[in-house]
């Protein structure tokens, strides 16, 4: 992946929180580079509820958003005015960040950037099940409103 | 006039349920995929229909083109999260009466659900 390319992630995420939020608090801290895709190597930047959406076309691989219960019950509240969560809202929430996030990368990557839908797991296990990543890996760790998350993204441009 | 939602985002059919309260659209279905869509709107046939693209079972714009043929004067408003220039073109060219990019609040449906109305009545 190219600079430009993490950007355009960039963007994406500072768009979503502002369409919700617009006096948001939003900080991107120092990406983390993986070369390898080891369970052990990402798992110490898995939180709560991970959502993962595969990535074909243009670009091969997958993108995770990995986010904790009380940041999403907050996002939740904040789309609803609602103070009523519960688990469903959650992990659809989480689905509807990556889906969002990676649909709108389109925009700048192309029509050829063919998503999935989503699939969100609850926990800290990373299985063989999920849409693959492509090393390396950047994790690009997020705050909103004080709260951290992170967006990996594991693509590799088609040759 | 009656609407019908259709994504498979609960929170996303929740917020526009929300967000289009204050219109006195009489709700008469919620899909979460294609292939529901095409069912409650085969039974109830809408006025309004708010719907994804990206979805299980079959995709957005082939739903799209099926209300179309089952009930020509149907106003569907598109809202997906691929939104490049290209789908909502292809959205549009289609038949959808309007193309709404996700992430959204409730301003950006007003904007729209307010001229469809307008037009409908």
């Amino acid at each position: 992946m190219k600079e430009q390319d993490i950007k355009v992630f960039i963007s994406c995420v500072k768009n979503y929180f502002l369409e919700f939020d617009h006096s948001a608090s939003l900080d991107f801290l120092q990406p983390i580079v993986l070369s390898g895709i080891g369970a052990t190597s990402i798992s110490k930047y898995i939180l709560k509820y991970t959502a993962t959406i595969s990535i074909s076309g243009a670009y091969n691989g997958a993108i995770y958003v990995s986010i904790d219960e009380e940041m999403l019950s907050n996002l939740v509240r904040l789309i609803l005015d609602s103070e009523e969560v519960n688990r469903e809202d959650l992990v659809d929430m989480a689905g509807e960040i990556v889906n969002t996030i990676a649909g709108n990368a389109r925009r700048e990557l192309g029509a050829d950037f063919n998503i999935s839908v989503p699939f969100v797991i609850s926990g800290a296990t990373i299985n063989i099940d999920l849409p693959k990543m492509i090393a390396p890996i950047y994790i690009l760790p997020c705050k909103w409103n004080k709260q951290i998350f992170y967006l990996f993204l594991g693509l590799d441009p088609a040759l | 006039m009656k609407l019908m939602i259709v994504d498979d985002s609960v929170i996303i059919r929740k917020a526009i349920q929300k967000y289009s309260a204050k219109y006195n659209l009489e709700l008469v279905g919620l899909a979460s995929d294609g292939k529901m869509a095409l069912e409650l709107f085969s039974q109830t046939l809408p006025d309004i229909v708010t719907l994804d693209i990206t979805m299980p079972e079959v995709n957005g714009l082939v739903v799209l083109e099926t209300m179309i043929k089952i009930k020509p004067e149907i106003k569907v408003i598109v809202i997906s999260a691929q939104s490049d220039k290209s789908t909502a073109l292809e959205a549009l060219e289609k038949g959808a009466a309007d193309f709404i990019g996700k992430p959204f609040g409730e301003e950006k449906l007003d904007i729209v659900l307010q001229r469809i109305i307008e037009e409908l009545q």
